[in-house]
């Protein structure tokens, strides 16, 4: 069995432990990168066992066309991924909408929210003054 | 033991008993019609699923058999809760059911689920998919399940735009 000993010496354990950390990282991405390959494989594979049999071809692409599934996956997507999928196409992006409009806002409410509200209590002071003038004349 | 045979779309018939059938709500249903309709209360059904081949009616089977004792969830739980229940619900033995099966099934297996209103299995499939959504991206996921843009016009740039003006609640 191998143990990772730290040198007792080192001046500087911060600096292993950030090297340590990058090499974990740097493994991660390759794993990630191979269990990619594997599923891009296997992806190939079962479409090249499925064209032997067009019939049963169809079920492939329809479940992710199916409203209900559809409906379903939104909920298991990360907000992340909610983007992206947005952008598949148009079936996609309506299953998502209303998921979508739950979790995100326009950017608008935040940066102009206090000038929209500012403006809106203007408007509601000039008010009377206006009228005031109509009536006036 | 009351028992009820379902039948797939080649003609392959499973005897299982109704208390594992009625764990599926669209089997729940096809029972209580015959139920009503059949005056022998002792008459065995007969339940032809025309959608579900033999292979995939199997898998389900074997899931709703090693899930008998779970409780059963509402099929639109995942809407009242806004998330999915895969991640509490998925067991070690889900992990090796669905591992070995290539998309192509799953694919058909989310269709069986939906069909059969099994939504624990529908759930942990549904889970599948999405860890092979996450971190793609949109051409890759077009690719991946080969799947068509159909956006018309200048539509897929303006949800691009929508997306840029969007933040996280």
């Amino acid at each position: 069995m191998k143990y990772f000993a730290l040198p007792s010496s080192s001046k500087e354990p911060s600096n292993d432990c950030s090297q340590l950390a990058s090499k974990i990282d740097d493994l991660q991405k390759q794993l990630d990168e191979q269990s990619r390959e594997i599923f891009d494989l296997r992806w190939e594979l079962s479409n090249l066992k499925y064209s032997l049999n067009p019939e049963e071809n169809g079920g492939i692409q329809n479940a992710l066309l199916n409203d209900v599934v559809l409906r379903n996956l939104v909920f298991f997507l990360s907000k992340k991924d909610l983007r992206n999928c947005r952008l598949v196409c148009r079936k996609w992006n309506n299953a998502i909408l209303p998921r979508f409009r739950k979790e995100f806002s326009f950017h608008f409410k935040q940066q102009y929210g206090w000038l929209l509200i500012y403006l809106l209590i203007y408007a509601v002071l000039l008010m009377p003054r206006v009228l005031i003038g109509s009536s006036k004349q | 033991m009351a028992l009820v045979r379902v039948i797939s779309s080649d003609g392959a018939a499973f005897l299982v008993s109704q208390r594992l059938a009625k764990r599926s709500g669209k089997l729940k249903t096809e029972i209580e019609t015959f139920r009503k309709s059949s005056d022998n209360s002792e008459a065995q059904p007969e339940i032809r699923i025309v959608t579900i081949r033999a292979e995939i009616l199997r898998l389900v089977l074997q899931w709703l058999q090693q899930h008998q004792n779970d409780p059963v969830l509402p099929a639109n739980q995942n809407e009242q809760d806004g998330r999915g229940d895969a991640e509490m619900g998925q067991s070690q033995w889900d992990r090796d059911f669905l591992a070995p099966m290539d998309l192509g099934i799953v694919m058909e297996l989310i269709l069986a689920a939906n069909h059969l209103e099994v939504k624990g299995l529908l759930d942990i499939t549904c889970k599948l998919v999405e860890s092979k959504i996450t971190g793609r991206t949109v051409d890759e996921i077009r690719t991946a399940f080969k799947l068509k843009s159909d956006f018309k016009g200048n539509e897929e740039e303006q949800t691009r735009l929508e997306n840029r003006w969007c933040v996280e609640n």
